[in-house]
């Protein structure tokens, strides 16, 4: 009989070398993606700084985290088919999907620990089962968002632009539950509850249905080519989904400013500038604060209607006792605040 | 002390009758006054009196002409010289001439320079007499880096607090970004268009930032590296994570936590804690909000701003659509009304994270009391 991913079960052994395979793929994978992903969700704690610094900076990190997502997305494609097999050629059901049963067994295992419920003999299969079926539904779920997430672009032409935000909350927060979750079950299925795997296959095994010899080898012909065609698409889709979109060029244009200005001439004048600009320059000293005329007769500005390039030559080359102010002392464009400062009627 | 000033002139101007020198100042432009010692009785040996050099330094119209063909006016207004903050209102007493010109008498002592900018930048460093700490971080500064370099236009102390004429560098407030546009009048021109710009100097509103809130005042670093970049939420978040200064204005404080707590604001700051000289390519504050020409952003509901979200996108994600700016929270958090869909999926996961702990709780906990009644029970 075979084992779940169509091998033949060794006598003695609860897994077959492909299932060992397997299961170092994704503890790989699943501890690649937890050390290169949880320092990612807590970016600003020490240890998640210590642990990116560990793992050659963030952008290091951040490939890491994406090739161990691969691995896991392969994985789940070898397996999806393999199930696939096993249904389809030799009538297997998946034995690792819990039933209302199990979810019993759980709860009897808890009110049992408790003294509330005297001991079953039922077994602790929930144990592998529900650990199972917390795997998948979080590979499903971080997969679909893990790719939404590295390809936003090519996701807002499908969903909606909300869809960036909430995959990246359901990306987040549901790694950290599956991270809390296999934590502690893990220690409980090795150190407490012991659950025999072959208890689970024998009870798949006297459910499954007799097949001919002739029957699984043409059920078999007939599955590998679609199942060759399926995985080479998907297999396709999983790498374009890892490589294909450019999502973002590689620096942020450097704006270019001119630093050193000091003749710009503005478009007009801002009269809030002159009025603050005023009081900064010499001009104070003699035409008064608020250009209301000097003590010793000096003019009066407020108001003007002289024209801006007349005002501009004046204060150029300098008037009677006004000495001449350079473009050094003053830069045009504060001249021109205020000119429209001084031209603007004063209330 | 206009009248205070205009006795010294006229007691200047007595003495001068009186020796019989007056006459034989010059008041050509091109010529050059000589004062004599007993004029202004200076022994030779003993720093120049302000009466000494201002004898000549008073007259208008006094210019010097330099080697390279400028003209630098050397007329002294004894009444500007008086206001500033080194005149009567300093308390540590007025500067005299010679405190700044030490060694200066007729004839001035010969200058290599010539032109009148590198004769500012022979004298400044005459600052450092007294304000050693400024001086030392000015030439630590971008300024300072960038003079070294050769780029003689770069500030030095006069540049931007004056010669003779210096006034308190912040009073009024607006005065700061002023004197920083002197040389950088393009960048003035944005900023005083801008929101905060506007407000400082249209409104005097004492809450928005200067040029040196945001650039420093002395030790003033380039702004164009990628530390400083890295660095720069850090800048906005001093005034946008501050609750009482944005309550003031009814400006949300979530700006830097919402930022931080983003795929752009996470990678910057471990790119800010590990590696600040490695340019990324993650945006910050003023790559979607501009530098110096930030403008005010209304209602994360105004069209104008969505349509123009999905061009600044674009800016960096050129293959942007439609909908990618929807991706975009406007740094204000989920609710019902906005994202419903998002709001949703982290209240599920508010109450899914605690139950999962507690199942868990409970589970290893019952473990621990089947453990020890078993072994109570032998």
């Amino acid at each position: 009989m075979p084992d779940e991913s169509g091998h033949e079960i060794r006598t003695g052994k609860t897994l077959s070398a492909a299932q060992r395979i397997e299961r170092l793929v994704v503890v790989v994978a699943l501890i690649g993606l937890i050390l290169t992903g949880l320092p990612q969700k807590y970016s600003g704690e020490p240890w998640a700084e210590f642990i990116i610094v560990l793992l050659g900076g963030i952008e290091s990190a951040r490939i890491l985290h994406r090739f161990m997502a691969i691995l896991l997305m392969a994985e789940a494609i070898y397996h999806v088919l393999a199930l696939a097999f096993k249904w389809f050629v030799y009538g297997l059901r998946p034995v690792l999907l819990p039933g209302l049963k199990d979810w019993r067994q759980f709860l009897d295992r808890i009110l049992g620990n408790l003294g509330l419920r005297s001991d079953t003999k039922s077994g602790n299969g929930f144990a592998l089962k529900i650990e199972y079926l917390v795997l998948v539904v979080s590979a499903v779920l971080l997969i679909f968002t893990g790719l939404i997430l590295l390809n936003p672009i090519a996701a807002t032409t499908i969903f909606s632009g909300e869809s960036i935000p909430v995959a990246r909350s359901i990306h987040s927060n549901q790694a950290l539950i599956l991270v809390l979750f296999l934590v502690v079950w893990r220690f409980a299925v090795i150190f407490l509850w012991h659950p025999q795997r072959q208890q689970l296959m024998a009870e798949r095994d006297a459910s499954a249905p007799e097949r001919s010899a002739n029957q699984i080898a043409s059920r078999r012909r007939s599955f590998l080519p679609v199942a060759l065609v399926i995985a080479a698409l998907l297999v396709l889709g999983v790498l374009w989904f890892a490589f294909g979109e450019q999502t973002a060029i590689d620096t942020v244009p450097r704006r270019q400013a001119v630093v050193f200005a000091p003749q710009v001439m503005p478009d007009a004048g801002d009269a809030h500038v002159g009025a603050v600009l005023w009081p900064t320059l010499r001009c104070a000293f003699c035409h008064g604060d608020e250009a209301n005329g000097g003590p010793n007769g000096e003019p009066a500005l407020r108001n003007t209607t002289i024209p801006f390039p007349a005002f501009y030559e004046q204060v150029r080359v300098g008037k009677g006792d006004m000495p001449a102010f350079s473009a050094e002392d003053l830069p045009d464009g504060y001249l021109l605040h205020i000119w429209a400062w001084l031209s603007q009627p004063s209330s | 002390m206009r009248h205070r000033a205009a006795l010294l002139l006229l007691g200047i101007g007595l003495l001068s009758i009186f020796f019989g020198f007056a006459a034989g100042i010059a008041t050509a432009q091109d010529e050059t006054p000589t004062p004599t010692p007993e004029v202004t009785q200076t022994p030779e040996e003993e720093p120049a009196s302000d009466a000494y050099c201002l004898l000549c330094h008073t007259k208008p119209d006094q210019v010097w002409h330099l080697p390279g063909g400028e003209t630098l006016s050397v007329t002294i207004d004894p009444q500007v010289l008086a206001g500033s903050v080194h005149g009567e209102s300093s308390p540590e007493g007025a500067l005299a001439c010679a405190d700044c010109h030490p060694n200066f008498r007729y004839p001035h002592p010969p200058t290599t320079a010539r032109t009148t900018r590198e004769f500012r930048l022979e004298r400044y460093a005459v600052c450092r007499n007294c304000h050693e700490d400024q001086y030392t971080r000015a030439q630590d500064s971008v300024h300072g880096a960038f003079l070294r370099a050769g780029r003689l236009e770069a500030a030095v102390c006069v540049d931007c607090h004056g010669g003779h004429d210096i006034q308190p560098p912040d009073e009024p407030r607006q005065r700061i970004s002023l004197t920083c546009g002197r040389c950088h009048g393009a960048i003035f021109e944005e900023y005083r268009l801008s929101v905060h710009g506007s407000a400082l100097l249209d409104e005097g509103n004492p809450d928005v930032p200067t040029c040196i809130d945001c650039h420093g005042v002395h030790d003033i670093q380039n702004p164009t590296t990628t530390l400083f970049r890295v660095r720069s939420p850090e800048l906005c978040a001093n005034c946008h994570a501050n609750d009482e200064l944005m309550g003031k204005y009814d400006i949300s404080t979530h700006v830097f936590d919402t930022y931080l707590s983003d795929f752009h604001g996470s990678t910057v700051t471990l790119f800010e804690q590990e590696a600040p000289d490695v340019v990324t390519n993650k945006a910050v504050c003023y790559d979607c909000h501009g530098v110096h020409n930030i403008k005010a952003v209304e209602a994360g509901t105004d069209t104008a701003i969505r349509e123009n979200l999905l061009t600044t996108c674009q800016q960096c994600h050129p293959g942007a659509t439609a909908d990618f700016s929807n991706a975009w929270l406007g740094h204000y958090p989920a609710t019902m009304e906005s994202q419903p869909v998002l709001f949703l999926a982290n209240r599920l996961y508010d109450v899914l994270i605690p139950v999962v702990i507690a199942v868990l709780v409970i589970l290893i906990g019952s473990e621990l009391i089947r453990r020890i009644r078993q072994r109570q029970s032998g």
